[in-house]
């Protein structure tokens, strides 16, 4: 039985162990479910307009409890105004957001998505009262640690489709290639 | 078993068993129930016609995996992306077939195109044989 030099053993990137590979995809698929559940409480037709609560209520608090000057005037003037387009991009955005992190397919690519959602709901609520800042803070960062390490790879679709698009000569399959 | 017929069976498995946890969640609404109950605090909402439908086309896809072939797994593709569909046109309003709400809408279209892909990552390992 060949023995392991000691310094190949603690030197092993960690992502080689299986362990890490699952909890990798672990990870990843709890992120995918909390965009899941919280695609639950973005109601149609008016998102709360009416009476002031849900996604209106809290996209309210951009300007209500600004974090940045620039961000708080776009909600404002663009944003209220035309609310139930607005609603419907971010239903539609955290939904797809649930679906391809859950399924481990285009990580990267939706990784990148998420970390922007989550960047503009913390500029929406971060001075609201009663938040957590940290919290915020980690929603960026764990979105950009699943771009960082490609989780869908592990556990997930793109590990299993990534070497049949290797084989594709097709833009398409370059382009799932780079998304993953 | 090759990891495209592993996936299918996992995912038509999850599917499986938050239909049947959604049927028992719901047992008590109407069938139709615009407002569905919610499972486990996981967002997804069912009636009892949205539980069983999810039930139905979950069965299909494990017995098209197992049994049956492609062209199942492929029609449960197609009727779970119905569901997402209701989502979008019902979600809200006062008439909800499937009781369903926006977790729905993920959770059906995550099983569409999971189905879907590994449908088509099937049929690229059979040609490559």
């Amino acid at each position: 039985m060949a023995i392991q030099p000691r310094e190949a053993t603690h030197d092993a990137a960690p992502l080689a162990t299986q362990t890490s590979r699952w909890l990798l995809g672990g990870v990843r698929i709890v992120m995918g479910i909390l965009w899941l559940t919280n695609a639950g409480w973005k109601t149609p037709p008016d998102f709360g307009r009416a009476g002031g609560r849900g996604l209106f209520r809290f996209t309210s608090f951009a300007v209500e409890h600004e974090v940045l000057a620039p961000f708080a005037f776009i909600v404002r003037e663009f944003v209220l105004p035309n609310f139930t387009l607005f609603g419907w991009m971010v239903l539609l955005v955290e939904a797809a957001l649930g679906s391809f992190l859950l399924l481990g397919l285009g990580t990267r690519l939706w990784a990148l998505v998420g970390a922007a959602q989550a960047a503009v709901i913390t500029l929406s609520t971060l001075n609201a009262p009663g938040e957590w800042n940290w919290g915020y803070y980690m929603f960026v960062a764990i979105h950009l640690l699943l771009f960082a390490t490609a989780a869908g790879r592990f556990v997930g679709l793109d590990g299993l489709l990534r070497p049949v698009w290797a084989r594709r000569e097709a833009r398409w399959a370059r382009l799932m290639m780079r998304f993953s | 078993m090759s990891g495209a017929r592993r996936g299918l069976l996992l995912l038509s498995g999850i599917a499986l068993a938050v239909g049947l946890g959604g049927l028992l969640a719901a047992r008590d609404l109407p069938f139709t129930a615009a407002r569905g109950e919610i499972l486990l605090g996981l967002g997804v909402s069912f009636n009892p016609l949205g539980a069983l439908i999810t039930i139905v086309l979950a069965a299909a896809a494990i017995w098209g995996a197992l049994v049956a072939g492609r062209g199942l797994v492929l029609a449960a593709a197609g009727g779970f992306a119905l569901a997402a569909l209701q989502v979008l046109l019902q979600f809200g309003r006062a008439t909800n077939w499937l009781g369903s709400r926006g977790s729905n809408l993920s959770f059906w279209l995550a099983l569409a195109v999971g189905l879907l892909s590994l449908v088509w990552l099937q049929l690229q390992e059979a040609k490559s044989r």
